[in-house]
């Protein structure tokens, strides 16, 4: 067993008679931004599922600190809780604000955040204005930004993020980019998919899917 | 507990977010609850007009004995004596079977206090019903001919009406005369300062007396079966309008599963449990619950005012009541509502559990 902070082994998983991953190995070992890019239908976002501890893959086993993600359902919800997930749109509950947003998560990981940690996180992240806004009055990049700080709540081991700049303008992804910075700061490693170049330059480590396997692509 | 509140925030936000799809089930859980609250008060105030009615006329005890029974035993407010028998009583061709009870002058006492018009009656007199002297077109003063027995021994003599009584009851009502004879030595009526005792004081009593004794609801048993029947008939009828809210809110609850599963996905994405998630939806049908009660406490309690004070007529040749009795009580009130609750509880878990059983990767990936 490694120190990893997240570890795939040999992930297979198909749909019908698809075959998306193909033993797929996978390693973030320290605090660093991981992007994975890949073309469409190539598996991105199963990836990133079975890996949040969303989707059980056909076979092959995810750890997350050394921990089983899929041993069991009640270790696949434990896991749930020691990682944030950012997907491309319609993350938050709309029918709370912001700082309620952040208070679910917080709950659901077991803890308890308060208003002041919550302003705090949020003026970190340069978006302490929105704190009582309903996700309605946001855009969808202030929406995005949000769920990245909401994916953060409750010290998680590493965030996965889904296309997180797939549906923002230029000025909100660079937004978000520079919150995805401040994150691993905060010795927070980061998982992300995207098609987009740009943001794949803020990776430490960029992979492309493809054929069901990751390969290590060397950025210039 | 911040779980809880939790739950309760998110399902409360949920519920109001989604007002006007549950109008229709806080008015069914209204209704039904409202049903529930005036059926309960109806059928104890039937028992209560049944209770006091008939025990307030009709002897609590009767002994078949030759010796007045001892009234030492705690409870007994009154002996006198009381032959029942049956008769007709004819005028101007029309003839009409009756219950005579023939009493000494104690139990003419007694019975003067349901005296609506005219006089207790002398020797060759007698008291008649007041749904007796109507349906006979009878008046104090007019004469019939009346054919009955005391002590097995027939009677047939033209007696005068001395006057009218109603004792609430119509079955007394449409039926009886009470007729004066001081030689009467037939069985003994007994009243008691609580009519409920009637069982105690009659073991008490066996054990001094020799003779049957009987009490008022064993020579009423058939009458209150009757009640009884009725009031398990209005009771079924409302359970089924009660029922009917519960799929209301089971209806409204899987509609909001089903548009909530989004939300559901996020939620779970975060590491709630289904049983959680299933938590919050159920929070949300006890929200609607709530509303719902509210509404059919006010409806109910409006209902019961209106019903007492207008004093809906019943038909008397049907009911023993001349107008819907209304009793409430609190623990009606409470035994509805922890019955709606439980119900409520029991339908809004097959959707909630529905919310539980939604894959989050499903939903968020194709929504």
């Amino acid at each position: 067993m490694s120190d990893a902070v997240l570890e795939a082994r040999k992930v297979v998983h198909s749909y019908g008679q698809v075959n998306v991953l193909r033993g797929l190995d996978f390693t973030v070992d320290s605090p660093e931004i991981c992007g994975i890019f890949g073309k469409s239908g190539s598996g991105k976002s199963t990836l990133i599922a079975i890996l949040a501890g969303l989707m059980k893959p056909v076979s092959g086993d995810i750890f997350v600190d050394s921990n089983k993600v899929y041993e069991s359902f009640r270790s696949m919800l434990s896991m749930r809780k020691r990682m944030g997930i950012v997907f491309q749109l319609r993350n938050l509950l709309k029918e709370l604000t912001v700082e309620d947003n952040l208070k679910v998560a917080s709950l659901a990981r077991g803890q308890e955040i308060k208003s002041e940690e919550i302003n705090e996180l949020l003026s970190t992240m340069g978006i302490s204005q929105l704190i009582y806004r309903y996700p309605s009055e946001l855009s969808v990049g202030e929406q995005q930004r949000v769920a990245i700080v909401r994916a953060l709540v409750g010290k998680p081991k590493i965030v996965f993020a889904d296309e997180p700049t797939g549906s923002v303008d230029e000025d909100n992804k660079k937004g978000i980019l520079r919150l995805f910075r401040k994150i691993t700061e905060r010795r927070v490693p980061i998982v992300l998919t995207s098609h987009d170049a740009e943001t794949l330059n803020i990776c430490d480590k960029v992979f492309e899917l493809k054929n069901g396997l990751l390969k290590e692509v060397l950025i210039t | 507990m911040r779980k809880l509140l939790l739950a309760g925030k998110l399902a409360k936000s949920f519920a109001f977010k989604e007002k006007k799809h549950f109008v229709i089930p806080v008015i069914a859980i209204g209704i039904g609850f409202a049903g529930l609250i005036v059926i309960l008060s109806v059928i104890h105030g039937f028992d209560a007009l049944l209770l006091d009615s008939l025990t307030g006329f009709f002897p609590h005890l009767l002994v078949d004995s030759t010796s007045k029974p001892v009234d030492d035993i705690d409870g007994i407010s009154r002996i006198f004596h009381l032959e029942l028998s049956e008769g007709v009583i004819s005028m101007g061709g029309k003839f009409k079977g009756v219950i005579v009870y023939t009493t000494d002058a104690e139990g003419l006492g007694f019975f003067s206090r349901f005296v609506l018009s005219g006089e207790p009656p002398e020797d060759g007199e007698i008291l008649i019903g007041s749904a007796l002297s109507e349906s006979l077109g009878l008046k104090p003063g007019d004469a019939v001919q009346m054919t009955w027995s005391v002590i097995n021994r027939p009677f047939s003599r033209r007696v005068i009406v001395s006057g009218i009584l109603k004792t609430g009851v119509y079955q007394f009502d449409s039926n009886i005369c009470i007729a004066n004879d001081n030689s009467s030595n037939g069985l003994w009526a007994i009243y008691l300062n609580d009519p409920r005792q009637a069982n105690r004081v009659k073991e008490e009593l066996g054990k001094k007396i020799a003779g049957n004794i009987y009490t008022w609801t064993e020579l009423n048993e058939s009458f209150a079966k009757a009640v009884k029947v009725d009031e398990f008939f209005a009771l079924v009828i409302t359970l089924f309008v009660v029922l009917l809210s519960g799929f209301g809110i089971m209806n409204a609850i899987l509609y909001s599963v089903l548009t909530r599963r989004h939300e559901i996905g996020i939620l779970s994405s975060l590491g709630l449990s289904p049983g959680y998630i299933a938590f919050v939806f159920w929070m949300q049908a006890v929200i609607v619950s709530i509303v719902g009660l509210l509404l059919g406490s006010i409806i109910g309690g409006v209902s019961l005012l209106i019903i007492s004070g207008v004093k809906v007529p019943l038909p008397e040749e049907v009911f023993y009541a001349t107008y819907l009795p209304v009793k409430f009580s609190w623990s009606d009130f409470l035994l509805a509502l922890i019955f709606e609750f439980v119900l409520i509880t029991i339908f809004s878990l097959i959707p909630a559990r529905h919310a539980g059983k939604v894959d989050p990767m499903e939903v968020l990936r194709y929504e």
